[in-house]
């Protein structure tokens, strides 16, 4: 089509549109426009025919013209009717007619459908296309058969185009933009209609397959007779002017950091972003078709915030940013989900007149600002009243237990929290007079004992109770003598008192960190890539410490290869649909969630995570910036930027903490995965295995933001970044077409002469780097550290796995003598294997190692990591198409459901019911398997979706 | 046995619950959870009162995934929720429901709204009671059952169904880590019930005498856990298992007699020959006949009602009456041709495409030919068995009372005649209607805002009433 100037297209498409009415509408089915004027009541109302259903995002629009539905392709829908509805279909001979604009090519395609295609059983007809070719496919009642017609010349996506299909009963034809491009006289007689299929526009849809647009439609036509090839032609020239060639790509403007939406209260929320110029403060919001509001003002800033009120629980708004442009038009952000339903604070404590007296106020305060412990889970003992336990709850977000032996108090101790309105929700009544608690073990943040008398439990019993990493007790002991508190105190734990000592007034202690417990602070475990925690706890028998939020509604599908879980000092961080969690590792109360609608990446399996964590800060790789996010209160305390680059917008690649450092990379922008489109990344396709590579690595100190050194040689490749014992360690392909590619996601066969290279962690000086030929990798390339070997393993197209060891010196002495040594022998190939993945389906053959120890697991065996000896190729059975992760004493993996290996007893056992996503998510950490829900989007009928923590049975009766 | 469960033993021995007219005494008001009662609702029904609680319901479970992306599937249901409200049960002039915001049971003046009492658990309550005479039996998530006084709310008897007391953090609360998460079923002098959600520890399934609480048996599932409304036959016990599928066992010994097949769901209803139950992923009914495991049929819908020969189907968007009887000869007749279609599928590709079995092939494929026509008929056949069907936006929950199928959806509850599928009367309610239960002259409706709502006939229209636009 040529460029036509866009004068008033709204005008001469009315006028186009009555004469073509006028002209031909013989035989007329159905005409459905799809136009701000021709909606009506949240639906369409029909030019002729059947008013259509609507579902999913009604997007219709002439901003700018073409007036259009624009479809994503997620979740609209279109229905028509069904084909037992007879009346709505041409018996035999038919023309469909479509402008169209395609964004995504599919491997079946549809436009305007009633098909079913069943292999020995088709019926109907659909107008789409077959990958990038249009197609009409039609079935009549000589053949039983579909046959496709596709156009020999592919599409373009982002264009217009008039489509047709015709068949008068013995000839088919394809039209493109008013040409026949293919034709077939296969079919004669009546069409064969499948008896109950959905006709839908906008989609392929029969009853076991529905495949949905991503473009847009301006019209759709219906005929019982076949068009001639001239009136065709005449339609095409009639309006081709109304469409502009190509449809101009959308504008977006993307702000420079954010957004992200806050929570304030259960109504109220706070959106955040920054752009690069002072610009007004403008939101749009939509929580429906019609339902549009615009927030924000008129000053220019660069700091943009704006408070959103009166929001309804369990919606879903979307939201674009607005900015104007140099000649003062609004343009807008991508469209923004914000979904109300992920709501997770504790319920507000209602407003009701205060009945507690000013001294449980006092020391409510008090105990709160002593412990600074204001979330999870609070157990009282020793409650003279009610009026302490409720101060608790409407001071701080804990949930609060009260324990309580006597059962003639359990009653009116109800009855007064049900008054202030805490009963259930934030605060309940155990009745327990018994020495052993029936609460489990550690998942208490704080425990009181409020009437200045050692409890009837023990210390060691209150002990037991308490969260590792600082869950903390608190009593009063101005009632009573040293004495019986020393007593009480005596032969546990609590009496290495962390405050006061008895005879004060307040005595408090904290527990310190569970001795033998390992954390999950990078994508696999350490950022040594071992995929290996180190726990000494998570082993034999486990069983349910915690389940809960978040379930699968706010994560992302199961399939994307998604980042994993992390956990460090008693806190798990989950990576939902752009969305960050906080949790308590020990009883999953929710500490802190946000809205960071930018923050998504996928395919970890050829990138690396975005995610890594410390004792206290989770750090967030964020667009050009790494976030250093508090990690129990989720405030964005810190930013940390990238280098500038001197070629082009650059994003955070990889990163991680270790050794007192912040390590990152910087890869070209918009080269992550975003898994957007339900993706596996399962098969050998260029845009599956492209490895995301990075130009830089540097260090900076966490603490201060400092720079401290940069390195830059070839296209790192992401996934073999690799710590370990004050080294660092990568492979680069030195290809200069590699190096200077647009885009940092590339083709394996691009990153060629690649080489491994090793520095310092702390200087980033070069130790030493080998040339290798990693090309049987195709896979996927990742690279383990442990026992001064490094490890890259991979598998080529035909599944096979090429493992190799390689020597990796410790520095010792000198920087030139040790060097010296260091440069000599580091990289020497040790040892080398390969073979044929074990598994055979469900990414057997994209397995990451696990190290523990000296031993090497990969696919279905185990290798001495030094030497290359085979220990043993009998590891147990995974189905599922997560990878394994470990402590020191057993694997975890996906089977049918979430399952362990236990390498003390080489007993595997599973936990029934709940599965796992297709990449890491259990972690043993902490001293507990932590498993958030990742199997969101399984078509499975597993009975269970929870985030879920277990607990060692062995440390459950510590 | 005291002289109190001596009493109960006889109150309770009287057999099965036998809906009146006037009572609805589980959920969804009979053990099949047919939603269906005799009780006449003549005219427009209006508010009579409203009780609200301090906080809304708390349930357990949010929804399902936004989409299924390798799948590309969207709207997906949620298949292990079913306590979004407080559902009600009536006996005489007295309504009953549990609280999973603050644990308590209460006890309602139907003609008021006024509380006579409460009782406290420790832990959720997330499943509607069960009334059987004087007594009211229910589940906590602190993993017991109880058993009161219907009248004063005092406590007959409390059974720890869980094997331990452990109590755990589970869904935002601290509670057993075997809570009770389906209803209580009273039959035949018998309580069941069960506790667990994780299959690894053992989900319990036992009956206990109802009159003392004193166990008869107790059967451990390893591979199920147990989620939604229990139902029941004379003969057997039927166990939704969250977003897996139903359990059967018989009832005498609770030992397991089939899993049935289809897609998953906590709705279930017990019809004279079969099992229906959903939503699965997309909203589907499947209806599995009593003698197999595998579906018959399946209905575009959220839940049904059936009553004789015609069924009614509820779903996202319409309300439709069936022929149930003939439906149901056409789907057998569909499903026999359709194992036989893929039989001779399988064979016709253990054929391959050797030159010698070209006859035997052409054989086949005209037998799937013809199958293929026969699956057609029979498909078209069960299409014209609509009765009637109107567009619905009310689509929530749906119980037939009397001549009136009443309908629950956001903000609204509707009447609609069951002959014609007209809308005759609207009534607002405060938030999404969950729960309806019609008895004692009057509907009771359940939000997800924490309100009951009882909605009785308007003086002025008891004796008319009129069509109102759908």
């Amino acid at each position: 089509m040529k460029k036509r100037p866009l004068i008033s297209t709204f005008l001469l498409g009315l006028i186009a549109g009555s004469l073509l009415l006028a002209a031909d509408e013989s035989g007329r089915m159905g005409r459905w426009i799809f136009a701000p004027e021709w909606l009506q009541n949240n639906g369409l109302r029909p030019a002729s025919g059947k008013q259509p259903t609507f579902s999913g995002r009604l997007n219709v629009t002439r901003n700018p013209e073409p007036a259009r539905i624009e479809l994503s392709g997620q979740d609209e829908r279109i229905l028509i009717g069904n084909t037992s509805e007879k009346e709505l279909l041409p018996a035999r001979d038919i023309t469909v007619e479509a402008w169209v604009r395609v964004d995504r090519p599919l491997k079946l395609g549809g436009i305007v459908s009633a098909v079913q295609d069943d292999g020995d059983f088709e019926r109907g007809w659909v107008l789409g296309f077959v990958n990038s070719s249009f197609s009409f496919a039609l079935c009549s009642e000589t053949t039983k058969k579909l046959t496709y017609l596709t156009a020999p010349t592919p599409f373009e996506t982002n264009r217009w185009y008039h489509l047709v299909g015709t068949y008068d009963g013995s000839l088919l034809r394809l039209y493109v933009n008013g040409q026949s491009v293919a034709s077939s006289l296969t079919q004669s007689g009546a069409i064969l209609y499948p008896t109950n299929t959905p006709i839908v526009i906008g989609a392929y849809q029969d009853q076991d397959e529905h495949y949905r647009l991503s473009g847009a439609l301006t019209e759709v036509g219906l005929f019982r007779r076949a068009l001639a090839p001239s009136e065709l032609l005449a339609r095409f020239d009639a309006r081709q002017q109304e469409f502009p060639e190509p449809a101009p790509l959308p504008r977006f403007v993307k702000p420079s950091f954010g957004p992200f939406v806050d929570w304030n209260d259960r109504t109220t929320a706070t959106v955040t972003w920054e752009t690069d110029t002072e610009q007004p403060t403008q939101i749009e919001l939509k929580s429906g078709p019609k339902s549009s509001s615009t927030w924000g003002d008129r000053r220019l800033t660069r700091q943009h915030s704006v408070r959103l009120t009166q929001l309804l629980p369990d919606r879903e708004y979307r939201y674009n940013l607005v900015s104007p442009d140099q000649a003062g038009t609004p343009v807008r952000s991508r469209q923004y989900l914000f979904d109300t339903s992920f709501y997770y604070q504790p319920l507000a404590v209602p407003a009701l007149p205060s009945l507690t007296s000013s001294t449980s106020v006092t020391r409510s305060k008090e105990i709160l600002q002593t412990t600074s412990v204001h979330q999870g889970y609070c157990l009282l003992f020793g409650a003279t009243n009610a009026d302490l336990a409720i101060e608790l709850v409407r001071q701080s977000k804990m949930d609060l237990i009260l324990i309580e032996p006597d059962l003639r108090r359990v009653h009116a101790l109800r009855q007064s929290l049900d008054a202030a309105g805490v009963q259930g929700v934030r605060a309940t009544v155990q009745h327990t007079p018994h020495p052993r608690l029936s609460i489990g073990s550690l998942i208490a943040n704080l425990i009181v004992v409020e009437n200045g008398q050692p409890p009837w439990v023990s210390a060691v019993e209150l002990h037991r109770l308490l969260r590792p990493s600082g869950g903390t007790w608190i009593a009063d002991s101005a009632n009573t003598d040293a004495v019986a508190w020393s007593n009480w105190l005596k032969g546990s734990p609590l009496q290495s008192l962390t405050q006061g000592k008895p005879g004060e007034r307040l005595l408090v202690f904290t527990r310190p960190r569970l001795p033998g417990s390992g954390d999950w602070a990078h994508q696999y475990g350490n950022a040594d890539n071992s995929s290996c925690s180190r726990d000494e706890w998570v082993k034999g028998e486990l069983q349910p410490a915690w389940w809960g939020d978040p379930g699968p509604r706010p994560m992302p599908d199961r399939g994307n290869r998604n980042p994993a879980p992390l956990s460090v000092n008693g806190r798990l961080f989950i990576q939902g649909d752009r969305l960050l969690f906080g949790l308590d590792a020990y009883n999953g109360s929710i500490l802190w969630s946000f809205s960071c609608p930018e923050i998504r990446r996928a395919n970890v399996t050829r990138d690396c995570s975005n995610m890594s964590a410390d004792k206290d800060t989770l750090f967030v790789a964020h667009g050009p910036f790494c976030l250093g996010i508090d990690a129990q209160t989720g405030h964005r305390s810190q930013r940390f930027s990238l280098p500038p680059a001197i070629d082009g917008p650059r994003d955070w690649g990889f990163l991680a903490v270790d050794s007192g450092l912040l390590l990152g990379t910087r890869t070209k922008r918009n080269s992550s995965y975003l898994g957007d489109d339900g993706e596996w990344y399962e098969e050998d396709a260029v845009d599956q295995i492209s490895r995301v590579t990075s130009d830089l690595l540097f260090a900076v100190d966490p603490l201060t933001g400092k720079a401290l050194w940069n390195y830059s040689g070839g296209a790192i490749l992401n996934s073999t970044l690799t710590l370990g014992d004050g080294m660092i360690f990568f492979l680069e392909s030195r290809n200069p077409e590699a190096i200077t590619a647009p885009v940092a996601r590339q083709n394996p066969s691009i990153l060629t002469d690649q080489w491994m290279v090793a520095l310092d962690l702390k200087t980033g000086r070069k130790l030493w780097q080998k040339d290798h030929d990693f090309s049987a990798c195709k896979f996927m390339t990742y690279l383990v550290y442990a026992k001064n070997t490094v490890v890259v393993t991979g598998t080529d197209a035909g599944k096979n796995f090429h493992t190799f060891a390689f020597n990796a010196p410790s520095v010792r002495g000198s920087a030139s003598t040790g060097d010296e040594i260091v440069n000599s022998i580091g990289g020497r190939l040790l040892w080398s294997e390969s073979h044929k993945e074990g598994k055979g389906h469900h990414s057997g053959h994209l397995q990451h190692p696990v190290v523990i120890g000296d031993s090497f697991y990969s696919d279905q065996r185990s290798f001495n990591m030094v030497t290359g000896a085979l220990l043993r190729s009998d590891l147990p059975e995974r189905r599922g198409c997560g990878v394994m992760s470990a402590a020191q004493g057993a694997i975890f993996f996906r089977h049918h459901f979430h399952s362990m290996w236990d390498l003390d007893s080489n007993k595997h056992t599973q936990f029934e019911g709940i599965r796992s996503g297709c990449w890491l998510s259990m972690i043993p950490a902490g001293g507990m398997l932590l498993a958030p829900e990742t199997s969101a989007g399984c078509s499975c009928t597993h009975a269970i979706q929870t985030s879920i923590g277990y607990i060692p049975k062995s440390l459950a009766r510590h | 046995m005291t002289l109190q469960n001596f009493c109960t033993a006889l109150i309770l021995s009287v057999g099965l619950v036998h809906l009146t007219a006037a009572d609805w005494t589980t959920y969804r008001g009979d053990y099949t959870r047919s939603g269906a009662s005799t009780n006449p609702l003549p005219g427009t029904l209006v508010e009579a009162w409203s009780w609200t609680s301090t906080h809304p319901p708390q349930p357990a479970w949010q929804g399902e995934a936004k989409w299924d992306g390798w799948n590309k599937v969207f709207d997906l249901k949620p298949r292990q929720i079913f306590d979004r409200a407080f559902h009600v049960v009536v006996q005489g002039k007295r309504a009953y429901f549990g609280s999973s915001a603050d644990d308590q049971v209460r006890c309602l003046d139907t003609q008021t709204g006024k509380v006579l009492w409460t009782f406290f658990t420790e832990g959720p309550v997330r499943l509607a009671p069960t009334l059987l005479n004087n007594r009211i039996f229910f589940g906590s998530d602190d993993g017991c059952l109880y058993c009161l006084d219907n009248l004063s709310g005092e406590l007959v008897w409390k059974v720890r169904v869980a094997p331990e007391d452990r109590r755990i953090p589970g869904n935002g609360r601290l509670i057993s880590a075997w809570p009770v998460r389906t209803s209580v079923i009273v039959q035949e002098g018998l309580v069941f019930a069960t506790a667990g959600m994780f299959p690894a520890d053992g989900v319990h399934l036992i009956a206990l005498d109802a009159a003392s609480g004193a166990e008869k048996w107790r059967q451990i599932q390893t591979d199920l856990p147990a989620q939604g409304y229990l139902l029941a036959s004379k003969t057997r016990l039927y166990i939704p298992a969250g977003r897996n599928n139903p359990a059967v066992c018989d009832i005498a010994t609770g030992r397991r007699t089939r899993v049935v097949e289809g897609n998953g769901g906590t709705y279930a209803l017990l019809t004279d020959d079969m099992l229906v139950f959903g939503p699965g992923q997309t909203g589907q009914l499947g209806a599995v006949e009593d003698s197999s495991s595998d579906q018959l049929a399946t209905f575009q819908g959220n839940q049904m009602i059936v009553v004789g020969d015609r069924s009614y189907l509820h779903s996202d968007t319409a309300l439709s009456a069936l022929d149930r009887k003939r439906y149901l000869e056409f789907a057998r007749e569909r499903k026999r041709l359709s194992s036989r279609q893929n039989a001779l599928g399988k064979k016709l590709k253990t054929l391959g495409t050797k030159p010698e079995s070209a006859s035997e092939r052409d054989a086949l494929k005209s037998q799937l030919t013809e199958l293929g026509k026969g699956i057609d008929t029979a498909t078209l056949g069960m299409d014209q068995c609509l009765i009637w069907k109107v567009r619905s936006t009310w689509q929530e929950c749906v119980i037939l009372s009397g001549e009136t199928l009443i309908a629950g959806g956001r903000n609204e509850v509707v009447g609609i005649t069951t002959s014609n599928g007209v809308v005759t009367w609207r009534q607002p309610v405060r938030g999404i209607a969950y729960g309806l239960a019609a008895a004692d002259g009057a509907v009771f409706v359940s939000t997800d805002s924490g309100t009951i709502h009882c909605l009785r006939p308007s003086r002025q229209t008891a004796s008319s009433s009129a069509a109102l636009k759908p």
